[in-house]
């Protein structure tokens, strides 16, 4: 018998495909599916939204309801009066009810969550020199409650969830429910930035019934660009457009309205006023 | 944010060190295949009646593992189905790497031939979710070397 060792050719077992190449369709198809499918969640969860009564919104609040800070003379009730003001400008429906928290806090903030409970901190109110002012911040977080934003966003939370562990559990792979997470906080922040624009709208509108004119927006928003973070300047990755452009679209939505930019600011009462220093 | 970044430098490192390896490993194979031309290499289990020659056993085993890139791109491949790339290079790496071994330890007893060469494959580490990380594989066989 005849012994020999000749050496096979090369790439039998192997497939020629570059890795990168391989790697591109395959994530780039499973991010697009990733996509369309929170997207489709979202929406389905967006149109969900109108059967939840605010009642049942209320009950899943109440543990927000005992927030630290609450009812303190005289800052709360003006503040409450304000946003009780603004709603009636923008036609909140009565059984909305607003409940004002007002935090002494340094922070330069103010949100809106689930029950109607809008938070501010005692570091925004501090840097706002008008009434004005204050009603835009207020009208802006009323806008949200009004338009159900808070429990549409926490709707699509648990869709984002939902689809993460689906595909978690449904693949054995949590890498890849971590992509879909993070193209889906992609989606996720992109609703939220519509949303600010049509609050900042709706509160724009509240403040021309109010005092016929809009100056207390510019005031805000110049306090807000003061304390933005260097560190969210790309819009794609924050939750709220970038204050240069709010500014910029409030002016045209108020120039389309007829809304005179300048005016007389109303001052904050004093006892407020000295409650904040 | 980060981890989305600390996963694209994984990848990254990955695929940098993965690649650079794996040409330099099939070169290396190769060369050494090359030089291993003279030994004869078979798996049948018949020896061929060659007087004055031993019998023995000689085996050569490799772990390997595959790089984070290659991982992934496994793990989406697993979504998908298909022809797992990923992990063939690893395991043709793999069995040439352990025949070589084997080979390497033949000729240094003077064999001439492997006879009844048997492959064995295992996977080490099943891990997180069961995603395979490291592989073993084992070459044995019956070297034949003259008597002197």
């Amino acid at each position: 018998m005849q012994y020999s060792n000749p050496q096979p050719a090369e790439g039998i077992n192997t497939s020629g495909a570059h890795p990168l190449k391989e790697f591109a369709i395959l994530a780039g198809g499973l991010l697009l599916m990733a996509v369309l499918l929170i997207l489709l969640l979202g929406w389905f969860a967006d149109r969900l939204v109108q059967y939840i009564p605010f009642e049942a919104e209320t009950q899943l609040a109440a543990s927000f309801a005992d927030i630290a800070g609450s009812e303190q003379e005289p800052v709360q009730p003006y503040l409450q009066q304000l946003a009780e003001r603004a709603g009636k400008a923008t036609g909140l429906p009565g059984n909305i009810h607003l409940h004002i928290h007002f935090v002494r806090e340094p922070t330069v903030n103010a949100m809106a969550t689930l029950g109607g409970h809008i938070i501010v901190y005692e570091g925004l109110l501090r840097h706002l020199s008008s009434e004005d002012a204050i009603v835009m911040l207020l009208a802006h977080e009323v806008a949200h409650i009004h338009h159900r934003h808070p429990i549409r966003a926490m709707g699509r939370g648990f869709t984002l969830a939902m689809a993460i562990s689906l595909i978690n559990t449904g693949t054995g792979i949590s890498l890849a429910g971590d992509m879909v997470g993070q193209a889906g906080l992609m989606t996720v922040l992109h609703f939220s930035r519509q949303q600010e624009q049509e609050a900042d709208r709706e509160a724009l509108q509240a403040l021309a019934v109010n005092y016929g004119h809009i100056a207390g927006a510019v005031e805000l928003f110049d306090v807000l660009a003061r304390e933005d973070d260097p560190l969210l300047h790309h819009e794609w990755l924050s939750s709220h457009p970038l204050t240069g452009n709010r500014i910029q679209q409030l002016r045209q939505y108020a120039e389309t309205a007829g809304w005179p930019v300048q005016g007389m600011l109303t001052s904050i009462p004093l006892p407020v006023q000295q409650a904040l220093q | 944010m980060l981890d989305l970044l600390v996963f694209l430098t994984l990848l990254l490192l990955g695929y940098g060190f993965g690649h650079y390896n794996e040409q330099r490993h099939y070169r290396s194979i190769m060369q050494r295949e090359h030089a291993m031309q003279e030994l004869i290499m078979v798996s049948s289990r018949e020896l061929p009646p060659l007087p004055g020659t031993d019998n023995q056993l000689v085996c050569g085993s490799v772990v390997v593992s595959v790089d984070y890139f290659k991982r992934t791109l496994a793990a989406l491949r697993n979504l998908f189905g298909g022809r797992m790339s990923a992990y063939e290079t690893l395991l043709e790496r793999a069995r040439r790497e352990a025949r070589l071994r084997m080979a390497e330890q033949a000729q240094g007893m003077g064999a001439r031939m492997i006879c009844n060469i048997k492959l064995e494959t295992s996977s080490l580490y099943k891990g997180r979710q069961q995603s395979i990380g490291s592989v073993e594989v084992l070459a044995y066989g019956t070297a034949l070397i003259p008597r002197r």
